[in-house]
């Protein structure tokens, strides 16, 4: 293998001028103050803005509440993805004179004293263990992949052109003695049973 | 003269000769950093706090989402140092190839030498290597070839940029899981699906330097068959370019045209059914060589490199009882043809040709299985077997036309065992451990281990420890680059220890903030030596280097779809030779600015980036000096998401900034493009 030979100078580049990144920093600087039009807001700003809503179109059995001022039990089973926006939500509201609770439940047999159970993205078992824990408990499951109502639980989310979803299984809701409003079932995307 | 006035006059003495260097360092480092606290500090501003709880249902339906990153989130939960960039990020910062890609990752530098792409990772990078100390993985097969090692990232990658759904880099070592070469990172480049490929897709692209590129893409879901296929074809002219090294009448003084072409095909095809996933791949790429590398002849458009790779692979992927289980078998082929034009030893003569290529076929199996042992505990126990069925070096002398491969086989057989466990709820332990067991010199184990602590909310810490190796190639082992090269059947792996502490924070809604210090000893480098003895050359276990550095990344986006990523990296790399030089092609400070601007809602996004280098030594222990580099893409959605439109220009500032040359060129710096610019336009059907 042949090296040859090559000169030792020095090898620089060649600066450029200050001023135009600067140019470059006002033209974003203008660019950024365009302001957004339609209403935007974060994926599970939303979602929690749902669970709100479903306490307030479901209706469950008298038995699931200890007495009349027992609050609304919203529990997150799985790593908790709405930081501290669910509970800022609900802090100061009511549902039929009830307050909110949030609650993590590490594991389900737990989460038969709640009211919506929602389970997160991170939980690997798979839907039909999470049914079969809960059977016979008044607990609205609520699950953040798509196919969950399919596969036996009862709301799902799901995303659609960067817009937040669900997907009702009335049979399964029934069966644990919920009664889900017409006004939801019209909103869902889609009603199974 | 009064004291106050004397300090005034001294300081206005000591600043005089000093403010253009201070009025570049503070435009260079301020501005990209000015221009990103102001803006998002904008974006903030224009938040209005949501009351959705006043929403309607209806209205809670028609509010569009920025979805939070399930990769961000896996990424902090990860046991390493995780990076993800995707389709979005893709188009959006008119990413050309993976090196791109890299060129915006934390940690990663980029040096192009006019043939290949190389990278280096935390300060190190050194010069004539081939990207053997990361692995590259497509939907997790490895693609690093097996005589020299290399994983493709330039636009040698083998797969287009556009079927890229996402790319996940893993910085640190993840030998107790890959096996070899995972030495500082381990990139896994998904391809898209049927899922986001919807029947016809059709791009064309047009750039500088004669630059055509054109797609086609059919992807479709039938009943439970998925299919996609997709072809890519480039070509480009190249430039006609000036090395001052040849700047002799007798090489045409130094300038040379028609050698900086570069062509390559591309086919992709993947078939999904039920638990199955059945692949193939096909890519070829030919790049003239522009640099008369290896004493070639210069000038000459016969100094060119065509690289090809093929695989099929059969992945399988099906709970088992309670365990979860992903079985892979595959078939890789890679050749390369080097022909290097040599000046004749006759002068009159015509010029010799003599190749240097190399036949690597490998078959891979691997066996996975997985579940939860107890609440909160992961275990993953895996198995993979390689057979280096051919890892043929050899050249080709024009005339005699005379091939006459040396003949190289090898197999590798390996254990791994994984557990991710729980330990409380706010802390995670993940340890692993793999052992490699290879017939050319024998065993190696990779341990690795990880404390993730969740203190807060947004609060995570990370406590990383890891070994890893680096496998000796056939071409190290046996070269086969003439009669002065002895074999080395006794070289041992190449080691890394790495310690890493991170700290991941979310700050208020929008943004997070990562970063980490590391600490890597790497020993037993591989390295050409010469013998005393006959002063023949030798690839032999000589050498040792270590780096301590930190990085800090600060990413966001607002509602209205600004999103941003500004990152820096500071790393002290050098070898453990007496005096502890500095590594050669090794920067001390990198600094990376990613930011996306919607000008027209969900229609026209301007992408900026700017990315920063700091000084690095060549071969010839020369300075190459620091640049910084801004590209601007403009990507436009019409007719619906059907039709695609996006203009980039690259090297906005057209800075002349160069790379170091590799030991075989003859070039100590080699100058990278000015300012091109790309149009491409994208229908779907």
């Amino acid at each position: 293998m042949q090296i040859a030979h090559r000169s030792p100078a020095k090898v620089e580049g060649r600066a450029r001028f200050c001023r135009v990144p600067w140019l470059l920093g006002v033209v974003l600087l203008l660019l950024a103050s365009t302001r957004a039009q339609s209403p935007t807001a974060g994926e599970y700003q939303v979602k929690a803005a749902f669970l709100y809503n479903f306490a307030k179109f479901v209706e469950w059995p008298p038995s699931s509440f200890s007495n009349a001022s027992a609050p609304l039990q919203i529990c997150i089973f799985g790593r908790d993805p709405f930081g501290d926006g669910l509970r800022a939500l609900t802090a100061d509201k009511t549902v039929n004179g009830r307050r909110f609770e949030i609650d993590t439940v590490v594991d389900l047999q737990h989460a038969r004293t709640c009211h919506i159970l929602f389970i997160a993205s991170s939980v690997p078992i798979p839907v039909k263990q999470i049914v079969e824990a809960l059977g016979g408990a008044n607990v609205l499951t609520v699950g953040d992949t798509k196919g969950f109502a399919e596969q036996g639980g009862m709301i799902s989310f799901v995303l659609e052109n960067d817009r937040v979803q669900f997907e009702v299984n009335r049979k399964t809701a029934e069966q644990a003695g919920l009664k889900i409003s017409s006004k939801l079932l019209s909103v869902a995307k889609l009603v199974i049973g | 003269m009064c004291m106050p006035c004397q300090l005034f006059a001294a300081v206005r003495t000591w600043l005089r000769p000093r403010t253009t260097a201070i009025c570049r360092a503070v435009s260079r480092t301020a501005v990209p950093w000015l221009s990103i606290l102001v803006l998002t500090a904008t974006a903030i501003a224009q938040q209005e706090s949501n009351d959705l709880s006043q929403a309607s249902l209806e209205e809670l339906t028609n509010i569009q989402v920025y979805s939070a990153s399930k990769h961000m989130q896996s990424a902090i939960e990860a046991p390493s140092s995780v990076t993800v960039v995707t389709a979005d990020e893709i188009q959006k910062y008119g990413y050309r190839n993976l090196a791109d890609i890299l060129r915006s990752v934390p940690g990663f530098y980029v040096t192009y030498d006019r043939d290949y792409t190389f990278v280096g990772v935390r300060g190190f990078g050194r010069l004539g290597d081939w990207n053997s100390r990361i692995l590259v993985l497509i939907d997790g097969h490895r693609i690093n070839n097996n005589v020299l090692g290399q994983a493709m990232l330039g636009n040698e990658f083998l797969v287009d940029v556009d079927m890229i759904e996402r790319v996940e880099i893993v910085r640190g070592p993840s030998s107790s899981l890959y096996g070899a070469s995972a030495f500082f990172a381990v990139i896994n480049v998904i391809t898209r699906t049927t899922k986001e490929v919807q029947d016809w897709e059709l791009s064309f692209q047009t750039g500088s330097f004669g630059t055509n590129e054109g797609r086609a893409t059919y992807g479709h879901q039938f009943n439970r068959l998925g299919v996609l296929l997709s072809g890519t074809f480039y070509d480009s002219q190249g430039q006609t370019l000036f090395f001052p090294e040849f700047n002799h009448p007798a090489t045409n003084n130094g300038i040379t045209s028609n050698t900086d072409f570069e062509s390559y095909k591309h086919i992709l095809a993947t078939l999904t059914f039920q638990g199955f996933t059945l692949q193939g791949l096909f890519s070829t790429r030919e790049k003239g060589v522009p640099t008369a590398y290896f004493g070639a002849v210069f000038n000459d458009p016969a100094d060119l490199n065509i690289d090809t790779h093929q695989y099929v692979s059969l992945d399988y992927q099906h709970p088992l009882g309670k365990w979860q289980l992903d079985a892979s078998t595959s078939y890789d082929q890679a050749r390369l043809q080097g022909p290097v034009p040599e000046a004749p030893a006759v002068a009159g003569d015509p010029v010799v040709l003599s190749t240097y290529s190399f036949r690597g076929n490998w078959w891979t199996g691997e066996v996975k299985v997985s579940r939860e042992l107890f609440e909160r505990n992961r275990l993953t126990l895996g198995s993979e077997v390689r057979d280096n069925l051919r890892q043929d070096q050899g050249n080709l002398l024009s005339p005699p036309n005379m091939f006459s491969p040396e003949p190289n086989r090898s197999s590798i057989t390996a254990f791994y065992v994984q557990d991710e466990y729980g330990i409380t709820n706010r802390i995670t332990l993940n340890a692993g451990v793999r052992y490699d067991h290879y017939s050319t010199f024998g065993g190696t184990a990779n341990p690795r281990a990880a404390v993730i602590y969740r203190a807060a909310a947004k609060t995570t810490f990370k406590l990383l420890y890891g070994n890893a190796f680096r496998a000796p190639d056939a071409y190290e082992t046996s070269p086969d680059f003439g009669v002065f090269y002895d074999d080395n059947l006794k070289l041992k792996p190449e080691r890394i220890q790495s310690l890493e502490a991170r700290v991941d924070q979310g700050l208020g809604q929008y943004f997070q903030l990562s970063g980490g210090v590391y600490r890597n000893r790497i020993t037993d480098l591989i390295s050409l030596v010469t013998i005393p003895a006959d002063q023949n050359f030798q690839y032999q276990n000589a050498g040792s280097a270590q780096a301590t550095g930190m990085d800090v990344e600060l990413s966001g986006h607002a509602t209205n779809g600004l999103q941003g990523k500004a990152s820096f990296d500071y790393v002290n790399a050098y070898s453990d030779d007496a005096g502890h030089p500095q590594l050669d092609n090794s920067p001390r400070h990198m600094a990376k600015l990613n930011l996306n601007i919607p000008l027209v809602e969900q229609r026209l996004f301007a992408g900026v980036e700017g990315q920063f280098l700091g000084r690095r030594l060549t071969l010839q222990q020369n300075s190459l000096s620091s640049y910084q580099v801004f590209n601007v893409t403009l990507l436009g959605h019409a007719v619906g998401k059907h039709l695609d439109l996006s203009a980039g220009v690259f090297n906005v500032l057209d800075k002349k900034y160069f790379d170091p040359g590799r030991p075989e060129d003859p070039e100590d710096a080699i100058q990278q493009d000015g300012r091109n610019f790309r149009i491409k336009i994208t229908g779907r059907f």
